[in-house]
């Protein structure tokens, strides 16, 4: 992934980009779900893992959506206890992925609900 | 930790008056990243949900689709993808085309001459540039096998293997040399043609003009002989190939 937006070119059909940014496509999934991954999928590990640096045993809370679903999987594949916040439709989708409490944000306010939380992923404040 | 503009004071500020650590980040190109997001999928512990694909003609229609709020990601798929041979690979956006031109005159002899016109038409049908020094100090320019090039030595490859990766010429500054310029760059090509399933590497080198120093070098990263040709003014090569 090239840096985004600017030299990322969205919608353009072919981009240069420098080989370091680059890497092969996953093995055993589709082009269109390795388009997905880059930018959502980075995003959610520069922040649990670089700045988090979340490790066993934290728990972690992460919002659903596209940086979320990730970040949720990523944090459940270092070990963490995932909190996810979604409304109630997306509740199984949000279990899927390994969280292990889930809130809906529409009827519960997280921040009343959920205590001694060591990393909050929050992708919702602001652009 | 929260996605927002890193210098979100307010929020800082807030932050830190609850005793709570706070960082914005702004994500970045990360080889090492996307290497890591690669083995969770291959491991079967990170699954990117995918709501659905458009063609990159619908644009209109996925964004209206995207402000339901699908659960998962929105693609959009170019109409037709550029098949990955001819993307073009720059480890360094600046090529010193000028710096380019005047190393390869030094060594026209063992590779061959180069114009800007010709210079341009490879960079633009190459499969991976190399360059050290924006190409003044050492620089590489391979092919892959789709390559248009009227080379006798590209298309004696071409005649023999379905698909490879063609080192047309590497080059290094003689004030330069054993430092292991080449080699690195032969490592990073290496590096992108296994990216791109390739499974073979290709070159020529002289035997007449005698070029011992080439052949060593090729025989030391593992490259083994695999025919010859005589060419026109006297020239004769040796053709080499290494499995990836």
């Amino acid at each position: 992934m090239p840096f985004f937006p600017r030299a990322g070119n969205a919608y353009e059909e072919i981009v240069a980009a420098a080989s370091r940014q680059l890497a092969r496509k996953p093995a055993g999934v589709s082009h269109e779900e390795a388009a997905a991954l880059p930018l959502a999928g980075l995003t959610a590990w520069q922040s649990l893992v670089d700045v988090g640096d979340v490790k066993p045993g934290n728990r972690v809370l992460v919002h659903a959506g596209g940086v979320g679903h990730l970040a949720a999987q990523i944090a459940k594949a270092r070990g963490a206890c995932v909190i996810g916040t979604a409304s109630a439709g997306k509740h199984p989708f949000v279990r899927s992925l390994g969280a292990d409490e889930v809130i809906d944000y529409r009827t519960t306010d997280f921040a009343d609900a959920v205590r001694d939380v060591d990393v909050v992923l929050e992708s919702i404040g602001g652009d | 930790m929260t996605i927002v503009a890193r210098s979100n004071a307010e929020l800082a500020a807030k932050a830190r008056a609850r005793g709570v650590r706070f960082a914005g980040i702004s994500v970045e190109p990360d080889y090492a990243g996307l290497e890591a997001l690669t083995r969770l999928v291959e491991a079967s512990e990170l699954k990117v949900q995918v709501a659905r694909a458009f063609p990159l003609e619908q644009a209109g229609e996925a964004h209206r689709f995207l402000s339901t709020g699908p659960a998962g990601k929105v693609v959009l798929v170019p109409r037709e993808s550029t098949p990955l041979e001819r993307a073009i690979v720059v480890n360094d956006f600046v090529l010193d085309e000028p710096g380019i031109l005047a190393l390869n005159r030094m060594h026209e002899s063992e590779t061959s001459p180069l114009d800007l016109a010709a210079l341009r038409n490879l960079v633009a049908q190459s499969f991976h540039i190399g360059v050290r020094g924006a190409g003044r100090e050492a620089f590489v320019i391979a092919l892959s096998q789709d390559a248009d090039y009227p080379s006798p030595n590209f298309n004696w490859f071409k005649r023999r293997y379905p698909q490879f990766v063609y080192v047309d010429r590497v080059i290094v500054a003689r004030a330069l040399r054993g430092k292991g310029l080449a080699r690195s760059l032969y490592e990073d090509l290496f590096t992108a043609a296994r990216r791109s399933a390739f499974v073979l590497v290709c070159c020529e080198v002289n035997v007449e003009p005698p070029n011992p120093a080439s052949d060593a070098f090729h025989m030391a990263l593992g490259f083994r002989h695999v025919g010859g040709a005589q060419l026109a003014a006297g020239k004769a090569v040796r053709y080499l190939a290494r499995d990836l």
